[in-house]
C-alpha cells in the first residue's frame, strides 16, 4: 500500500503497520488500530480492490466505496492531505486517534471527519436543543470583539515595551495573533517587567523564554 | 443536610439522578490543549460568578486539596476521577447539601452537576439548567447554530446533555436477565454501567443508566425517553423481585437476613462485600419483610462505607485490615442506632 505509516503492527508488534483502521462503538470516542496488511487479512478484514482474494469482488469494491463516507473504509486515509486547527495546533491523526477537539474552531477545520461521527453515534448533526438566550449572545459577540481588539493592540505594543529584548523574526504569526496567547503573553510580559524591575535577572531570562516559545509554537516550559 | 441521605419517588429501585451540563468558555482552547496560565484564566473567570455569597459553594481547588478528600468527593460522584487528578487550575464549586457540583477545567471548562435522590429527572435538570443559564449570561460559551454547545467530546456536542439515574437491580442480576436488559439498552442507545467493579458484576448490584446521545435531539426528548426507559426497567425489576420471592421465599429471606447478621456483628467488612449485603437488605426492605433497617439507614450505608468515605470519616489514610474494621464497626453504629430508635 501506498503511504506506509512508520509505526509497528498493533497487533503482531513486529512488521509495519500499513492499514489504519477507525474503531468506532456507540457513545465512545473513536479508536485508530494499526495493522499490518498481514494482521488484517487474519483478523478477516478485506481491503477492496487492493488485496486479492474476496476482497477485489465487485460486491465488496462496491461496499467499500459506501462504507468509506460513513468513516468505515480504509482507503479513505491513503488519499487525506495533513489537517492542522490553526487555532489549538490539533492534527488530523491526533483527532483520530483520542476523538477529541482541541478548541471550538476544531468543529469547522475537522468537519468532513467529525460529520460522519455525528451521523453514526448521534441523532444526526444539526442541533436542536435549547439556543443560547439573547443575553448570552449578545455578550458572547461583545467579549469576543473585545478580545480581538485588545490582543491587536497588545501586539502592537510587545515589542516596543519590553525591556529585555525578545527576537521575534521567526515567529509565527499564527500564534503571535492568537488572542489567547497574546492574553497569557501579556501576563508574563507584565511579570518580566516586575522582574526586571526587581533586578530578578533568572526569573526574567525565564520568562523570556516562555515568551518566544509561545510566540514561536504556542505553548511554554513551565 | 445532604442530599443523598433522602429517600425519593421509587426509591425501592432508582437510588439517585443525576444531571450533567458541559459548557466551554468561547475564545479558551479545550482543556486538553491548555497550557497553565489558560486554565488558569478559566478558573478565575468562573470564579468570578460563583465564588460570591448569593450561591454559597464550598470552593475547592484540586491542585491543594489532599488526595483522601479528592478520592472521596470521586466517590460520591460530586467530582470525576479525571478532576481528581489535580491539576493546576482545575477546581470544584460544590453546594452545601451536595445536590450542585461544578467542575472547572475537566475535559471541558465547565460542567454542572445536579443530583436529587430518587426517580427526579425533571428536578435534577430544571436545576442544572439555571446555573447553566446563569453562566451562559456571564461567560461568552462556545455555540454554534448548528451543533450547539461546543464540547471536547463529539459525544457531548449539542445540548451537553448527559442524565444518568442509578438504579439497584438485584433480582435482575440475580436472575440472569441483567445481561440481556444491558444488551436491549446499549442497541436502544443508552449506557449501562456497574456503579462499582465492571460491567456486568456490578458490585452492590447498582447500575447506572445514561443517555449516548446529546445532538439531534431536544433536551425534552432525551429526558422523556431516557423517563420511558427507566420506568421500564422498574417494571421489570419489580416483577423480577416478586416472582424470585413467591418461588424462594424461605431462600430470599434466608440470604437477606444472613446479610444483617453479617452487617451488624462482623469485625472486619470489605467494600465489595459491604455493599452486596447492603444490596440484599434493601432487597429485603423493598420487598417488604425486612423492617429492621429503614430507607434513611440504607442511604447512610450506601454512601459512606467505600474505601475513601471511611478513609476521610476517620481522617486517616487507613489501609487494609485496618480500614475493614473501621468500615465494620461504621456499618453496626448505624444498624445499632436504627435498632436503639426502635
Amino acid at each position: 500500500m501506498k503511504g506506509a505509516i512508520d509505526m509497528k503492527c498493533q497487533r503482531c508488534k513486529e512488521r509495519e503497520a500499513n492499514v489504519k483502521i477507525m474503531k468506532q462503538s456507540t457513545g465512545k470516542p473513536p479508536q485508530m488500530l494499526l495493522l499490518c496488511d498481514v494482521c488484517a487479512r487474519e483478523m478477516g478484514l478485506t481491503m477492496p480492490g487492493t488485496m486479492g482474494g474476496p476482497g477485489t469482488s465487485a460486491f465488496d469494491a462496491l461496499a467499500g466505496a459506501f462504507m468509506a463516507p460513513l468513516g468505515l473504509g480504509f482507503q479513505e486515509f491513503e488519499t487525506q492531505k495533513p489537517l492542522c486547527c490553526p487555532t489549538c495546533g490539533l492534527t488530523r491523526e491526533e483527532f483520530q486517534q483520542n476523538g477529541i477537539f482541541g478548541c471550538s474552531d476544531c468543529y469547522d477545520v475537522f468537519a468532513e471527519l467529525a460529520d460522519p461521527i455525528f451521523c453514526r453515534t448521534q441523532m444526526g448533526s444539526a442541533h436542536k436543543g435549547r439556543k443560547l438566550g439573547k443575553k448570552s449572545r449578545k455578550l458572547k459577540t461583545a467579549k469576543n470583539t473585545e478580545n480581538v481588539e485588545s490582543a491587536d493592540k497588545l501586539d502592537e505594543e510587545i515589542p516596543s515595551s519590553l525591556d529585555v529584548s525578545i527576537e521575534d523574526e521567526n515567529a509565527n504569526k499564527d500564534y503571535s495573533k492568537d488572542p489567547i496567547i497574546i492574553r497569557v503573553i501579556e501576563k508574563k510580559r507584565q511579570q518580566l517587567e516586575k522582574a526586571v524591575k526587581e533586578e530578578n535577572y533568572m526569573e526574567a531570562a525565564k520568562l523570556r523564554d516562555q515568551i518566544r516559545q509561545l510566540k514561536e509554537r504556542g505553548v511554554c516550559e513551565e | 443536610m445532604s442530599w443523598y441521605l433522602e429517600t425519593g419517588k421509587d426509591s425501592d429501585v432508582v437510588l439517585s439522578t443525576r444531571i450533567r451540563l458541559a459548557r466551554n468558555i468561547s475564545g479558551y482552547r479545550f482543556p486538553s490543549k491548555m497550557i497553565e496560565e489558560e486554565r488558569k484564566e478559566v478558573a478565575e473567570q468562573v470564579k468570578t460568578i460563583l465564588s460570591d455569597e448569593k450561591h454559597s459553594f464550598m470552593e475547592m481547588n484540586m491542585y491543594v486539596l489532599p488526595d483522601a478528600d479528592r478520592k472521596s468527593l470521586v466517590e460520591k460522584h460530586l467530582i470525576s476521577e479525571d478532576l481528581a487528578k489535580g491539576a493546576v487550575g482545575q477546581c470544584a464549586y460544590i453546594s452545601k447539601d451536595e445536590s450542585i457540583s461544578v467542575m472547572v477545567n475537566e475535559e471541558d471548562h465547565i460542567r454542572i452537576q445536579a443530583m436529587t435522590p430518587g426517580f427526579a429527572l425533571d428536578d435534577a435538570y430544571q436545576a442544572a439548567e439555571k446555573l447553566a443559564i446563569e453562566l451562559e449570561e456571564s461567560l461568552p460559551i462556545a455555540f454554534s447554530e448548528k451543533y450547539g454547545f461546543l464540547t471536547a467530546c463529539p459525544t457531548n456536542t449539542g445540548t451537553g446533555l448527559r442524565a444518568s439515574v442509578m438504579v439497584h437491580l438485584p433480582a435482575l442480576t440475580i436472575s440472569g436477565k441483567i445481561k440481556q436488559v444491558m444488551e436491549s439498552l446499549n442497541k436502544a442507545g443508552y449506557t449501562v454501567r456497574g456503579r462499582y467493579g465492571e460491567n456486568s458484576q456490578a458490585f452492590g448490584n447498582l447500575y447506572q443508566i445514561s443517555n449516548q446521545m446529546t445532538l439531534g435531539l431536544t433536551e425534552k426528548n432525551i429526558l422523556a425517553s431516557l423517563s420511558r426507559i427507566v420506568e421500564e426497567i422498574n417494571t421489570l425489576e419489580r416483577k423480577m423481585r416478586e416472582t424470585l420471592y413467591t418461588s424462594a421465599k424461605e431462600k430470599v429471606e434466608d440470604r437477606v437476613y444472613r446479610s444483617l447478621g453479617e452487617l451488624t456483628y462482623a469485625r472486619l467488612m470489605g467494600e465489595k462485600e459491604a455493599l452486596n449485603r447492603i444490596s440484599d437488605l434493601r432487597l429485603g426492605a423493598a420487598i417488604g419483610f425486612m423492617n429492621e433497617v429503614n430507607g434513611k439507614q440504607l442511604m447512610q450505608l450506601s454512601s459512606n462505607v467505600g474505601d475513601a468515605s471511611v478513609q476521610k470519616m476517620n481522617h486517616d489514610t487507613l489501609q487494609g485490615t485496618k480500614l475493614d474494621e473501621r468500615r465494620a464497626a461504621f456499618i453496626r453504629e448505624i444498624l445499632t442506632k436504627t435498632n436503639e430508635k426502635e
